[in-house]
This record gives C-alpha cells, sequence and structure tokens, in this order.
C-alpha cells in the first residue's frame, strides 16, 4: 500500500487538489444557501490543505505539515466568528438566504 | 519581539478589564500601551531583530509600525467619544488591538505562513467589527459580505502560497529571490500561477480593481466609527504587507510589473470616475479611498530605493486626512444612515472648526498644495515618470482631477450659505482641539516632508 502511494505522480495530488478547490469556488459562487457556502468555503480551505501535505511529503520537509495545523485553527476560528454573523443575520431577517442581503448597493 | 507581546498583551488586558471593574481605565491604559510601543521601535530603530526567521523588524517594518500605532492612537481618542453606553467599550478596543496585532504581523513578515496568519488576525476581528450594530440589517449584511468574501480571497491566498511551497520548496519569501535564476518548466508555472494567486488575494484586500466590489457595500453598512478603521488601519496593513512580498518579487520577477502596472491604472480611474457619481458620503469615502490604494500600488510597482518612504509617506497623509474627515462626519451624523452630502450644508456658519478641518482633508485627499496629500501623490508621479510610463503619469493625473471634482462638491456645500442652514452645532473643546491639531498636522507634514524623511528614513 505505502509503494502505491509513493508510486503516485505530484501531478495527481495537484489535479485532485484543484478540482476540489474549483469545486468550492464553484459552490460558493452559485448556491444561495449561508450554510452551505460556509462548507464550500471549507471544501476550498480543506482542498489546499491535501495539496499542502502531498507537496510536503514530496519535497520530504515537514513545514508544509505545521502549515496545515494553522489552516485548521484559522479555519475554525472563521467559522465560529461566521456563523455567529449568521445567526445575528437569522435573528433579524428569519432566513438564511443570502439573496435577503440585498439592502447595499451601488 | 517585546513590541508583538506589548501589543497582545494590552489586547488581554482590555478584554478583561470589563470583568475587573476597570472600564475607566481602559482608554488610558491602551494609549500609554501604544505610546510606549513608539517608543520601543524608535528605540531599536537602528538594529535588525530577526523573530525565528518568521518576522525580521529592519527599519522599514519598524517604521511602519510607528506610523500605525500613531494613527491608532488618533483613532482611539476618536472612537471614545462615540460608544454609547450600550456597545461595549471593552470588546471593541480588545478586537481592534488584536487586529492590530495582524497589522504588525503583516508588515514585518518574512514567511509566508505568518502572511497567512496575518492576513487573518487582520481581517476576523474586522468581521466581527463590521457587524457590531446588531439590529441594523446594514451593518449585518457589511458584516456577512466582508466575511464571505474575506474567506473566499484567504482561500485564493492559501493556494497560491501552497503552489509557491511546491514549486520553491521552502515558505521564506527571500528563498523566492535566490529561485529567479533556476526555475525552469512545470515548477516554474507553478511558481508564476501561485505568486498571481496570492497578488489577486492582496489586491482584494487593499480593495484594487477588479476586486474591490466588496468595498463599498461594506464601507456604507458598517458603523461610521469601524469604516474609519477600516479606511485606514486596515489599508496600512494590507498595503504594507503587499509591499514586504511583491517588493522582492518584483525585484526578480519582471513579468509581474506589467499585471501592477494595470491594476493600479484601472483602480485609480474607476476608484475616482465612480466616486464622483456618488452622494453618500461613505460611499464617496469608500471610493476614494480605493483611488488612493490605486496610487499606493502604483508607486509599489514602481520599484526604487525611495519605496518605502514614497508608501510611507503617501499612507501617512491618506490616513491622517481619511482620520479627520471620519471624525467631522461622526460629529455630524452620529446615527446611521444619513450621511448623504447634503448634511455638510451651510457647515461653516454652523460649526467653522468642523468646516476647516473637513476643508483641509479633502483638499490634502484631492491633491491641492501645499498639503501633505499633494507631495504624496508629487513622490509616487516623479518616480513613474522617471521610469518613462508618460501615458500612465497622466491618467494618474487626469483621473485625481475628477477627484477633485467630487471633493470639491462637499466643499462648495459647505460654504454654501443661501439658504436657511439650521441651528449651530454644540461641539466639546476635546473634539476642536484635536480636529485643529489634525488640520494643523496634515499642513505642517506637507510643507516639510524633507524633515519627515530625515527623521525616519536617513
Amino acid at each position: 500500500m505505502k509503494d502505491v502511494i509513493i508510486g503516485i505522480p505530484i501531478q495527481w495530488y495537484i489535479y485532485l487538489s484543484v478540482t476540489l478547490f474549483c469545486i468550492g469556488v464553484m459552490g460558493v459562487l452559485y448556491r444561495r444557501n449561508a450554510i452551505i457556502i460556509f462548507m464550500c468555503v471549507e471544501m476550498m480551505l480543506n482542498a489546499v490543505n491535501l495539496l499542502m501535505v502531498a507537496f510536503s511529503r514530496y519535497l520530504g520537509d515537514s513545514s508544509g505539515q505545521v502549515f496545515v495545523f494553522f489552516v485548521m485553527v484559522v479555519a475554525a476560528a472563521e467559522v465560529a466568528v461566521g456563523l455567529a454573523i449568521l445567526m445575528m443575520i437569522f435573528r433579524n431577517t428569519k432566513s438564511t438566504d443570502i439573496d435577503a442581503l440585498n439592502k447595499l448597493k451601488w | 519581539m517585546k513590541e508583538l507581546l506589548l501589543l497582545s498583551s494590552l489586547g488581554i488586558i482590555s478584554l478583561i478589564a470589563e470583568i475587573l471593574n476597570l472600564r475607566k481605565l481602559i482608554y488610558p491604559i491602551v494609549i500609554l500601551g501604544l505610546l510606549l510601543n513608539i517608543g520601543f521601535c524608535i528605540n531599536d530603530l537602528g538594529k535588525n531583530e530577526n523573530i525565528y526567521d518568521m518576522l525580521v523588524l529592519d527599519k522599514v517594518s519598524l517604521v511602519f509600525i510607528i506610523l500605525t500605532s500613531f494613527i491608532s492612537i488618533l483613532w482611539f481618542t476618536m472612537a471614545r467619544s462615540f460608544f454609547t453606553d450600550e456597545t461595549n467599550l471593552s470588546d471593541h478596543f480588545s478586537l481592534v488591538l488584536f487586529s492590530l496585532v495582524g497589522v504588525f504581523i503583516l508588515i514585518s513578515y518574512k514567511h509566508m505562513a505568518m502572511l497567512f496568519l496575518g492576513v487573518e488576525i487582520l481581517s476576523i476581528p474586522v468581521y466581527v467589527l463590521a457587524g457590531s450594530n446588531k439590529r441594523s440589517l446594514f451593518s449585518n449584511e457589511s458584516a456577512f459580505k466582508y466575511f464571505l468574501l474575506g474567506s473566499f480571497a484567504s482561500g485564493f491566498l492559501l493556494l497560491g502560497i501552497t503552489f509557491v511551497y511546491g514549486a520553491v520548496g521552502s515558505f521564506s519569501i527571500l528563498q523566492l529571490a535566490s529561485s529567479s535564476l533556476l526555475q525552469v518548466g512545470v515548477s516554474k508555472q507553478l511558481l508564476m500561477v501561485g505568486v498571481l494567486l496570492i497578488l489577486f488575494a492582496m489586491a482584494f484586500k487593499m480593495s484594487a480593481v477588479p476586486f474591490h466590489f466588496w468595498a463599498p457595500d461594506v464601507y456604507t453598512g458598517a458603523p461610521t466609527v469601524v469604516t474609519s478603521y477600516m479606511a485606514t488601519i486596515v489599508k496600512i496593513g494590507a498595503v504594507a504587507g503587499f509591499y514586504r512580498l511583491f517588493g522582492i518579487v518584483l525585484a526578480f520577477y519582471k513579468e509581474y510589473t506589467l499585471v501592477l502596472l494595470v491594476i493600479s491604472v484601472l483602480t485609480i480611474l474607476i476608484g475616482n470616475v465612480i466616486a464622483a457619481s456618488q452622494t453618500n458620503v461613505k460611499r464617496m469615502l469608500a471610493y476614494s479611498s480605493i483611488g488612493h490604494a490605486g496610487f499606493l500600488i502604483l508607486g509599489i510597482t514602481m520599484l526604487s530605493v525611495s519605496t518605502p518612504f514614497i508608501t510611507w509617506y503617501y499612507l501617512l497623509s491618506y490616513t491622517l486626512s481619511s482620520i479627520a474627515a471620519f471624525w467631522v462626519l461622526l460629529l455630524l451624523a452620529p446615527q446611521e444612515e444619513e450621511e448623504d452630502i447634503a448634511i455638510f450644508k451651510g457647515l461653516v456658519k454652523r460649526s467653522p472648526v468642523l468646516a476647516f478641518t473637513m476643508t483641509i482633508a479633502l483638499l490634502s485627499m484631492a491633491g491641492i498644495p501645499p498639503l501633505s496629500g499633494f507631495f504624496a501623490k508629487y513622490f509616487v508621479l516623479v518616480n513613474v515618470i522617471y521610469n518613462n510610463q508618460m501615458a500612465i503619469a497622466v491618467v494618474a493625473i487626469l483621473a485625481s482631477l475628477v477627484g477633485v471634482y467630487y471633493y470639491f462638491k462637499i466643499i462648495i456645500a459647505m460654504f454654501n450659505t443661501a439658504d436657511d442652514t439650521g441651528p449651530v452645532l454644540a461641539i466639546s473643546t476635546f473634539h476642536k482641539v484635536f480636529l485643529m491639531s489634525l488640520s494643523i498636522l496634515i499642513i505642517f507634514i506637507g510643507i516639510v516632508p524633507d524633515f519627515i524623511l530625515r527623521i525616519f528614513f536617513k
């Protein structure tokens, strides 16, 4: 099993991560439910984490793996703040649809 | 190191001050701490401290930290008067102090993990601050938009950092310089794409066109005190962070000069032209801050030995004028949602001090000599002409002429005393003194830019 994982070329990891990242981007751009959008942002960050670990293994350098922990911590902090903001909006508009937020234009 | 520790502990102190019933003392402690911080920086000015290869406190970063601390002292002095009893003073203060830590990291990083952490430490408290007016739908919307687009942009920042790491094999930004000659093939492409993604994310944080769409909405919806913070100190952080990385990238990779030139010219043009059609003062100031970001990026793109000073001086003059303008706006319209230009009508009769300060601040932002804004723009444009980019200089000058038009809309409104102008405003002596000294400072640093240069960049 270990030989198989080492045998996978680094390009494959890049393709996989970029695909996941793009799915996340598309989700943020197309979905209208704020919770789903949060999940898509998380997906973007985790796609990057995957690539970071792959590069770290490929380069034989552990600092990339340490960086992943920082990314996880920041992602958790971001979600905590984001959900709090969402709760505040839900109290005022009774909805998690982002189309309800259309007060500020031009 | 001690600058960073001092700031973080100030944030924690003001967080627990509410519990210990030290509410009255928060403001003096914070101001003392920031003054102490300036003292530390001036003391360290000759040294070159390297903190675990993560941060470096060299001359440029120390000078930027002094600027940030000075502007935040002014901001705290202004903000203290405009928090009502309902809002929690200590929460606001500690959030701002924590995001100041992010600004410091962005000013002095040399490791890309610190770039990412700095951007996030700077942004996350500001997301909260933007939504601090809980019952206002405007504030809610602004916080949500800022949060969503901010975390979207940090995703791109992260992907860019990962690509650069994969290509270079290190997170150090100095490694970018040494690997500029050797790279070929796939890793070269990865590096190029990675730096481009980082560029987009930083352009988003600086609200440069075409990544500026969040800025007018967020600036308008957020409480005015917070808007003034975002337009000044957050901008310093973003621009300084951008300069740290792209000062190296632009010196070794000529490919990005064209990209940055296009971005900066578009930013100057679109920021100024759209600002001319605005009637809401906060939204107009938001677009004008986009235009100023364009000038700042233009100054960094024309990389030379004087770039740190040009950027620093531009930021100093822009933030001083911004703080003064927002201060007047806060005194005039403490309630949200009434920031139309009409509120400035006949201000010269209602309160001459406010009218004088606002005029000085706006003239400085428009770039009228002998105010500081003129020399800020002048230094940038001289550098542009020196690099044989005449067309760009002409476009930038034309765009700032458009700027003169919309700044004068407010000034004309202030000096229009034809109709009934409303009651005389009662402004306390405290505000008057600070506003007058701000105007004098704006005039002073405009008259003696070489004096400032000699003090900080000798």
